[in-house]
């Protein structure tokens, strides 16, 4: 890892926003809410370790992203989105950010990508893992754990993680290849 | 709070951390000197302050009857607020400190997200009608690197401490009546037995630290948030900060965050307890 100082380097923005009618049991009122602010920051943060901002100096990259459904799994695929449309607008990126969503249950059982009924069972029976990579340089951008796992678990949960990311990361690779025409990372 | 360092004092901070010998002597895993003093805020029902290094907390504990929340009629609410006083910074004048106000309530709040931190259930007065709503507020006096800690460990304290007046119920329906006790030895405490406490942990250059100092923070890409509890389960974790960190780096991080915080609450307890003896409610 390269430490620098970033006083010239780009800074990265993002604004989260769930929609109003997006969940269910939910009005998202039309005012960012305090859980938007906090994942509009680990996105920007997993981003800004991803965008080469010394080739943006003094600019800003504002990334804006709008949950029009919410059926689980929202932090991850936001994660997802943002990296593929930032190389849908040729910022220069070190690598792809995947995220993969799991639900670990007490007794070991691990569901990947639930669905939102899934997700929000009781935290005493379970935890949500939410875990971005970048596939190809093999670094973990974002992590997130609700809910309690014992440590000897932990190891679990980030290899089912990592290895959901790296089946997507094949899909994505495969849609850029098509879509831009060009090797993407 | 931006330092400012030369390459080679980057370079020297790195590879010291690299080397488990830090530039104060300390190893990876050594945290400074904390000092804890309780029951300090006489018109809380919990307080503690906590200092550690050049960070100073103050946490005071305030509880209310309210109306039970309509998803949740048996439980009782939980609200933890922290604040950056514009003593510690005079760049936490007006709304400066307010992304990092943000980022701290976000994360003491996550440590307390899973069922068995603290148990709600206890908070409930009436179900369906009444209980009590614990006001946490974490005043930041001196902000000298690693606040997360000191916060959560000034939290723990502050709930162990924390008294609640016994509530006598009596009728029911549209009679009844609710009687909060104003004698301040007719109390009882929160089980605080679950209670986790943050352990950060920083990603500098090719190794890892806990507890560093502001210098090592600058030098820092990346840390991950580890809620240990005291049983060695962890009831949260996030990785935050800019910078990507290496999945073995992280399975190592989380096996010490676990170690280091299992012995801090071995610690803590031992002291907590030792006070509560010297006490003479």
């Amino acid at each position: 890892a390269v430490v620098s100082t970033q006083s010239t380097g780009g800074k990265v923005m993002c604004e989260f926003k769930y929609m109003p009618f997006s969940r269910a049991n939910t009005y998202s009122e039309p005012r960012q809410t305090f859980e938007e602010k906090v994942i509009s920051k680990t996105i920007a943060e997993a981003m800004e370790g991803v965008i080469i901002l010394s080739k943006f100096p003094k600019s800003e990259v504002l990334i804006s992203i709008q949950m029009i459904q919410d059926d689980g799994g929202t932090l991850s695929l936001a994660m997802t989105a943002a990296s593929v449309a930032l190389i849908d607008a040729k910022i220069e990126v070190r690598d792809l950010v995947i995220g993969c969503t799991i639900r670990f249950y007490n007794g070991g059982r691990i569901l990947v990508d639930p669905t939102a009924e899934e997700e929000h069972t009781k935290t005493s029976e379970g935890a949500g893992f939410h875990l971005a990579v970048m596939p190809s340089l093999s670094q973990v951008t974002a992590l997130k754990q609700a809910g309690k796992i014992e440590q000897a678990q932990a190891r679990e949960c980030i290899e089912a993680c990592w290895e959901g990311c790296l089946r997507i990361a094949t899909a994505v690779k495969k849609l850029l290849e098509e879509t831009l025409g060009e090797q993407p990372g | 709070m931006t330092t400012r360092l030369s390459n080679a004092e980057i370079q020297y901070i790195v590879d010291g951390v690299e080397q488990d010998f830090r530039s104060d002597g300390r190893g990876a895993e050594d945290y400074r000197q904390i000092e804890l003093e309780t029951r300090i805020l006489p018109n809380t029902n919990g307080s503690a302050r906590c200092k550690l290094g050049k960070t100073e907390v103050l946490v005071g504990v305030k509880a209310e009857v309210v109306d039970v929340d309509v998803h949740a009629p048996h439980i009782g609410k939980l609200v933890i607020t922290a604040d950056c006083s514009a003593v510690a910074s005079p760049k936490f004048v007006g709304k400066g400190s307010e992304v990092l106000e943000n980022d701290l309530s976000n994360v003491l709040s996550f440590l307390y997200n899973s069922t068995n931190t603290i148990s709600l259930n206890d908070l409930c007065i009436v179900k369906g009608e009444s209980c009590w709503q614990l006001h946490v507020d974490v005043l930041f006096v001196q902000c000298g690197g690693n606040l997360f800690d000191v916060a959560s460990i000034a939290l723990k304290a502050a709930l162990y401490n924390t008294t609640l007046p016994i509530v006598k119920v009596s009728g029911e329906g549209i009679e009844m009546e609710m009687e909060v006790s104003d004698d301040p030895y007719h109390v009882w405490k929160l089980d605080v037995s679950n209670c986790p406490i943050c352990i950060t942990l920083y990603q500098i250059g090719g190794g890892f630290a806990v507890d560093p100092s502001e210098e090592e923070v600058a030098c820092s890409e990346g840390f991950v948030h580890i809620g240990v509890q005291p049983n060695g389960d962890m009831s949260s974790m996030e990785k935050a900060g800019a910078g990507n960190i290496d999945p073995t780096t992280l399975l190592e991080m989380v096996e010490v965050g676990v170690r280091v915080g299992e012995e801090i609450h071995k610690q803590l307890n031992k002291q907590l307890d030792a006070e509560k003896s010297l006490a003479k409610l």
